[in-house]
C-alpha cells in the first residue's frame, strides 16, 4: 500500500508523496516580490522565515478556481518540503490521506484524459489512479523543485 | 533575532533607510548611503529615463538608476523627488519618491533567495511598522540592473 495527501486545484485532484508535505493551513496571504522567477507567486512568513509561494496551478498549466467572494472556501496553504527546501502553495480542497494498492497505480499515458484540451502538464506528472471515479495525477515533486528553483545565476 | 546568515550580518549597518520606489516601501541600508537630496523632477541636475539615467554629482555626470522600471513597478513620480547617491567605491545614485526615514531594523527575516531571478538582490526582510519591508541590496541591484538592460540590447 502507498499514502498519498491529496489536493484539489482546479477540478483536478493531486496526490502527493507524504514524505514532501509539512502541513496544511488556512491560505496564508503572500506578499508580492519585484524580480520572482516565474510561476512564484510571492514569499509567505513561516516559522519566522519567508518560504516562497509557488502557483502549482500556473506550473501545472491548469486553472485554479478562484472562490466567489460569498462562497465559504475551502482554499488551503500546503507547506510543502522538498530536499530541504521548505516552499508553499494555494490548492483550492485539502482530501484526507488515501492508501493506494500498488497495482492500483497506473503509467500516466494511460490517462485517457490526457487527449483534454486542459490538462495539466505531463512532464510533473509520475502516474494517476482512480478513487470514487476520478483520475487522481501523482505529481513528481522533485521535478517541480528542479526545474523552478534551481539557481541559474 | 539577528539573521544568522553571516553574510548579511558581516554587511548590514543594522540601520536603514526607508524608501519608497514605484509606490512600494523598501529598505536600502544606510551604511551604502552616502547622501540624499531631495529636488524638482525638473531639476537640471537630473536625466530621467528608464533604468538608467544621470544625475550630476559633485561636477561629474553619475549613473541615477531608475528602479520602479526594473522591478516593474508603475508609478508617476511626484514634482519633489529624492536622490540617493551611494557610498560604493564607484559612486551611483538612485532615484526614490520619498524618504520615510531611518529606522533600526530589530529583527532580520530569512529569504527564499532560490525563487528570486537575481539572488541576494534582495539579502533579507525586515519587520517595519506592522508588515515586513525587503531590504535591497545597492550593489546587486545596479549590477543585476546593468545584466538586464544590457541583455535587452539598450546597453
Amino acid at each position: 500500500m502507498e499514502e498519498f495527501f491529496v489536493v484539489r486545484i482546479g477540478r483536478f485532484f493531486f496526490a502527493i508523496p507524504p514524505e514532501y508535505v509539512r502541513r496544511a493551513l488556512p491560505v496564508i496571504p503572500h506578499i508580492n516580490v519585484p524580480l520572482l522567477k516565474p510561476h512564484f507567486g510571492g514569499i509567505v512568513l513561516y516559522n519566522k522565515r519567508f518560504i516562497a509561494k509557488l502557483f502549482l496551478d500556473s506550473v501545472l498549466d491548469i486553472d485554479i478556481h478562484r472562490q466567489a467572494v460569498t462562497a465559504v472556501s475551502t482554499d488551503s496553504t500546503v507547506i510543502f518540503e522538498v530536499s530541504g527546501i521548505t516552499f508553499c502553495a494555494t490548492v483550492n480542497e485539502v482530501l484526507p490521506v488515501i492508501s493506494v494498492e500498488k497495482n492500483q497505480l497506473l503509467p500516466i499515458d494511460e490517462a485517457c484524459s490526457i487527449q483534454e484540451h486542459s490538462f495539466p502538464k505531463r512532464e510533473y506528472l509520475m502516474g494517476y489512479f482512480e478513487y470514487r471515479q476520478k483520475h487522481v495525477y501523482i505529481l513528481n515533486m522533485p521535478r517541480i523543485l528542479q526545474e523552478h528553483f534551481s539557481a541559474h545565476h | 533575532m539577528i539573521s544568522a546568515d553571516q553574510h548579511s550580518v558581516s554587511t548590514y549597518s543594522g540601520e536603514a533607510a526607508i524608501v519608497e520606489i514605484g509606490g512600494r516601501l523598501f529598505g536600502i541600508d544606510t551604511a551604502a548611503i552616502k547622501s540624499i537630496s531631495e529636488m524638482a523632477l525638473q531639476d537640471e541636475r537630473l536625466i530621467v529615463e528608464p533604468y538608467f539615467g544621470s544625475y550630476l554629482y559633485q561636477g561629474t555626470k553619475i549613473p541615477l538608476l531608475n528602479l520602479a522600471d526594473f522591478f516593474s513597478l508603475k508609478s508617476s513620480l511626484p514634482e519633489k523627488i529624492f536622490v540617493i547617491v551611494t557610498s560604493t567605491e564607484i559612486p551611483f545614485s538612485i532615484l526614490v519618491s520619498s524618504i520615510l526615514g531611518r529606522f533600526r531594523s530589530e529583527q532580520t527575516f530569512e529569504l527564499p533567495q532560490e525563487a528570486f531571478r537575481y539572488p541576494q538582490l534582495y539579502p533579507f526582510a525586515f519587520e517595519f511598522n506592522g508588515s515586513h519591508l525587503l531590504l535591497i541590496d545597492v550593489r546587486r541591484a545596479f549590477q543585476c540592473m546593468t545584466e538586464y538592460v544590457q541583455d535587452l540590447g539598450q546597453l
